[in-house]
């Protein structure tokens, strides 16, 4: 089976508990007390891991796009975390005993969050997916990666791919994504979670999810996503980058809920008939009755006959076999025939 | 042009509504107003009031009433 290790041990894997990333984004606003709130919460209602962004507002955009856009660098800026408040977060995540990964946007954040943060992997995040020297650069530190895969065709997964397991690196965790916020039901196509296993079997398969609503993350675990990636946020009315797809606690709750019952329920292949489901039988099953009023002596024909419940007697399917066989018994109609009432030869 | 004026054209010109409309206008309450559309409606309204408002007024201007609220921290009655 494909799994990926993460350096805090925790193991990955396809059709396993699904490993739940509460993406927090900036949907704290770049407010530290809200961030802690955020985690807080996020430990309280399930999450396997907080994912905060560490980008700032020069290692994202040029000044290209400010130029046209200078309201978005004022934004940017308010929105962004230190590294001293990223540090803050990933010790509080550390005391909630809840993994803390933020998604890093120059070489410098890697090794930020590397070895101050002790990060459990690495997030490569979709608009980087064709940035072969970054991904270079992340995937000779040996780390674990998380390689979303929004916007990008095969070919350029497969050179992401080759370029990470070139550097001697083959700890990855692919994560099925559409790069559009919120993403339409028709463009998700779960159906490339497999599609992605198949093409790369020696990675687990994960969803990073940007729909609204909870349902598309029950499916991806129906498909065996090992890694379930939702935007949360405490309230998704307040004006913010992507907040507005983002989910609530109680939510979130809902959705990790239903991930881990699914993917208990989805159990093996191999076809088990539980105790429990035995015993059952006894009150669903039915057994073999007589018809009328049978004396001791008279020989069993199958208009004597019926079947019904419970199932502690003879199984319908012996019904043939009893025809012909000599009663040692009175038998009243409507009960059951058994075993000691009937003459063996 | 009035200064309501200036406030009702702004957000009719970024997020194509009527007039009608603008009282019960909220962030993400008609398509227009997400996080892109906020955006030209601050620069919008900067543009024509002469003003910078605060990063925190911008995120916290979440509808067609809230917004006068902090126009009015600007010295701007609308």
């Amino acid at each position: 089976m494909s799994i990926c290790k993460l350096r805090n041990g925790t193991v990955i894997g396809d059709f396993e508990k699904p490993y739940i990333v509460a993406e927090l984004n900036t949907s704290h606003n770049g407010n530290v007390a809200t961030a802690m709130e955020m985690i807080k919460k996020a430990k309280e209602i399930g999450c396997s891991c907080v994912k905060f962004q560490s980008w700032t507002q020069d290692s994202l955009y040029s000044k290209t796009y400010y130029k046209d856009n200078p309201i978005a660098k004022r934004i940017f800026d308010k929105f962004s975390f230190s590294e001293k408040q990223l540090l803050t977060v990933a010790q509080y995540s550390k005391e909630c005993d809840i993994d803390f990964a933020s998604t890093p946007y120059s070489k410098k954040e890697v090794d930020f969050l590397m070895e101050k943060c002790e990060v459990p992997y690495i997030k490569i995040a979709s608009m980087d997916l064709n940035n072969i020297p970054f991904i270079n650069y992340i995937a000779r530190t040996r780390t674990p990666i998380v390689l979303a895969t929004g916007m990008g065709s095969i070919d350029e997964i497969e050179k992401a791919i080759h370029t990470i397991e070139d550097s001697g690196n083959s700890n990855i965790c692919l994560l099925h994504c559409v790069s559009i916020y919120p993403s339409k039901i028709s463009t998700i196509r779960l159906y490339n979670i497999l599609g992605l296993r198949e093409e790369f079997p020696s990675y687990p398969i994960g969803f990073s999810d940007h729909s609204l609503g909870i349902e598309m993350a029950s499916a991806a675990t129906a498909l065996g996503s090992a890694m379930i990636e939702k935007h949360f946020t405490l309230d998704s009315k307040k004006i913010g980058m992507d907040n507005q797809i983002a989910i609530e606690p109680e939510a979130m709750e809902q959705l990790i809920k239903n991930c881990l019952n699914i993917q208990v329920a989805l159990g093996g292949m191999e076809r088990i008939v539980s105790g429990d489901e035995l015993e059952q039988r006894k009150k669903m099953r039915r057994s073999i009755v007589a018809t009328k009023n049978l004396k001791t002596g008279e020989i069993l024909k199958v208009e004597d006959m019926n079947v019904k419940r419970p199932g502690i007697g003879i199984s319908p399917e012996r019904l043939e076999d009893l025809i012909g066989k000599t009663l040692i018994n009175d038998i009243e109609e409507d009960y059951l025939i058994l075993e000691n009432n009937i003459k063996e030869k | 042009m009035t200064n309501l004026e200036n406030y009702n054209k702004a957000f009719m010109e970024s997020f194509n509504v009527s007039e009608e409309e603008l009282e019960k206008l909220e962030y993400q309450s008609v398509k227009g107003w997400d996080s892109i559309g906020h955006m030209l409606l601050i620069s919008t309204l900067e543009t024509a009031f002469g003003i910078m408002m605060e990063t925190d007024d911008l995120i916290d201007f979440s509808s067609y009433k809230k917004g006068k609220e902090i126009l009015f921290k600007y010295s701007i009655t609308v």
